[in-house]
């Protein structure tokens, strides 16, 4: 993800992408960490 | 003109400002709009808090009950440093995120600006509902801000509403950082390599990532409180099988990189302030962002030095030791580099530098204090004493919030475009600098004599020291005063220059003054670094 990316659609496929990665990896870290409560109990 | 940015300054021309009245702050997507509520919110949640606190100081000028229940007093401890870190510091740096951020690498606002809006605007009703819980049957949540069950169960009507308080600012923050980082990642101007980036754009991207990481374990944990309230499991009850230990370990797993994330973003406006009124470049550039990321990495694995005197074996009582103590190595790689910026510059003291000094000296008295807690022996006796409240809050207190006021001085005049008034600026600062220290300092008396934390009555062994820290608190809330009238006189002074101080680096400072409701409608020419200069 260059800073210097001049092509709208790039910047916009960037964003989004980032975005996405940015909640999944969220997501996953809160579902993870009660999953492990889960399985410990 | 096929980038985002030149998009933006097409829409910017449909309408050439702010929306009228409450249609304005309400539906705002303009990152400057969102960094003044962010600045507002957290400056109001920060008066809110301090009230607590003189409640607190009030109880504890001298020995005995005088003016509260002792479930009232526990309520105020709770409350005071949920607000204070949720609801003042984070606020106020991902304000000042907001404000310079897409400025600093050249972009015209924020990647996401809707989402911008929604994780403001979730704030103040998480405090709402927060906040409401003192008018609840049982009163506000009374456990303390890190919510260890059992005796968080034990909370009454109030319980729901913290957790459903706590997953909102955990969403809120979650949202911010996501957008911090999408911003710097994709937006930055050309030119702007990721190495030329302000240091404090760096230290807010190793913060966002923080975010992403721990806010959700804070999340998953209070979740997990709920439904063994509620829906009859047992995480951490041990009637059914449960580990309340387990708890004190999730909860510091997120609890020892938030104090990072409350601390870097301070890193980064010290980083800024002391090369401008030095009037040199700033020492070991490169080095100040490793050692952040250094500093954000070991955050991650050092959780349990909160919990010694719960037990554990001697190798983990030494590796969360030692690994403590390593953070000691890129922090004092900082302070080094602070030091050695203003080594023969041509100083001078205009209070946005005070503050920044101020930050260096007695953040530093936080820190070694902090390595005296991390000595597993010595942290048995320590801990839950006021040794600890003395330990924090000279991190964040002279620390983080002495940050937050040095970047509100540095860039307000680039905000309102006026100069601020330095004499009311310097009585500030050093009306807060002396009664912070008064506050705070002989607090590691009263520790290390054994005076134990969250008490709403002492021994009169401790009358002492108590009366000073109370008389102190008072004085620095009162100090604040003279803030407000700063701030609302803001627009009163002589009109700001463009670069407002002598010669600063940064895009930021190429603007006008007041900054354009749209900057950088196209992508500015990122100028050399002064140091590649020189």
């Amino acid at each position: 993800m260059s800073a210097a990316v001049s092509d709208d659609g790039d910047r916009k496929a960037g964003i989004r992408r980032t975005t996405l990665i940015l909640f999944g990896v969220a997501l996953a870290v809160y579902i993870g960490f009660i999953l492990a409560g889960v399985l410990r109990a | 003109m096929s980038t985002i940015a030149a998009e933006v300054n097409d829409h910017a021309h449909d309408d050439h400002g702010p929306a009228k009245g409450m249609r304005r702050w309400l539906f705002a997507t303009n990152h400057k709009d969102i960094g003044t509520m962010y600045l507002i919110f957290s400056f109001a949640m920060f008066l809110v808090g301090g009230l607590m606190a003189l409640v607190i100081r009030s109880e504890l000028f001298q020995p005995g009950l005088q003016f509260v229940h002792p479930e009232f007093f526990n309520q105020m401890t709770t409350m005071h440093a949920l607000i204070m870190v949720f609801g003042a510091v984070m606020p106020a740096f991902v304000g000042l995120a907001n404000w310079m951020i897409p400025m600093m690498v050249g972009a015209p606002d924020m990647a996401l600006p809707r989402m911008n809006n929604w994780s403001f605007w979730i704030l103040p009703v998480a405090f709402g509902i927060l906040l409401s819980t003192l008018f609840m049957d049982g009163g506000a949540p009374a456990s303390g801000w890190t919510m260890y069950p059992p005796l968080v169960l034990q909370t009454g009507d109030a319980f729901p509403f913290l957790i459903f308080s706590v997953h909102l600012m955990g969403i809120s923050s979650i949202m911010g950082a996501i957008n911090i980082i999408v911003t710097i990642m994709n937006m930055r101007a050309p030119g702007m390599s990721l190495l030329r980036m302000p240091i404090f754009v760096w230290t807010w991207l190793i913060t966002a990532y923080l975010l992403i990481a721990v806010m959700p374990v804070l999340a998953g944990a209070v979740t997990m409180l709920l439904t063994d309230q509620f829906f009859g499991t047992s995480f951490f009850l041990a009637a059914g099988g449960g580990d309340p230990v387990m708890f004190q370990h999730i909860f510091w797993f997120f609890g020892h990189p938030e104090v990072y994330i409350m601390i870097l973003p301070a890193f980064g406006v010290v980083s800024e302030i002391i090369p401008t009124f030095a009037r040199k470049p700033l020492f070991g550039r490169d080095s100040m962002i490793y050692a952040a990321s250094c500093i954000a990495f070991l955050s991650f694995i050092v959780w349990a030095h909160h919990m010694f005197t719960v037990g554990m074996p001697l190798s983990g009582q030494l590796f969360f030791m030692f690994a403590t103590m390593l953070i000691a190595v890129p922090t004092g790689v900082k302070v080094f580099n602070w030091v050695a910026t203003m080594w023969k510059g041509a100083m001078t003291f205009e209070t946005p530098m005070l503050f920044a000094l101020a930050f260096v000296f007695l953040f530093t008295i936080g820190g070694f204090s902090g390595l005296m807690l991390a000595i597993t022996p010595a942290d048995i006796q320590y801990h839950d004493s006021y040794f600890v409240v003395a330990h924090f809050h000279y991190v964040l207190v002279p620390g983080s919030v002495f940050a937050i006021m040095a970047g509100v001085y540095y860039w307000l005049p680039k905000w309102t475009g006026y100069m601020y008034s330095e004499s009311l600026g310097k009585l500030h600062f050093w009306m807060s600098t002396i009664f912070v220290n008064l506050t705070f300092f002989p607090m590691h008396f009263l520790g290390l004599a054994g005076m134990p934390r969250r008490i709403p009555d002492y021994s009169t062994q401790f009358a002492d020291f108590n009366m000073i820290a109370s008389v102190g608190a008072f004085g620095f809330g009162l100090s604040q005063l003279i803030l407000i009238y700063v701030l609302v006189t803001a627009k009163k002074g002589v009109p700001a220059t463009d670069a407002v101080w002598d010669d600063p680096e940064g895009l930021e400072w190429t603007v006008p003054s007041p900054a354009p409701y749209h900057t950088f409608g196209t992508p500015p020419e990122v100028p050399p670094l002064k140091h590649e200069h020189a």
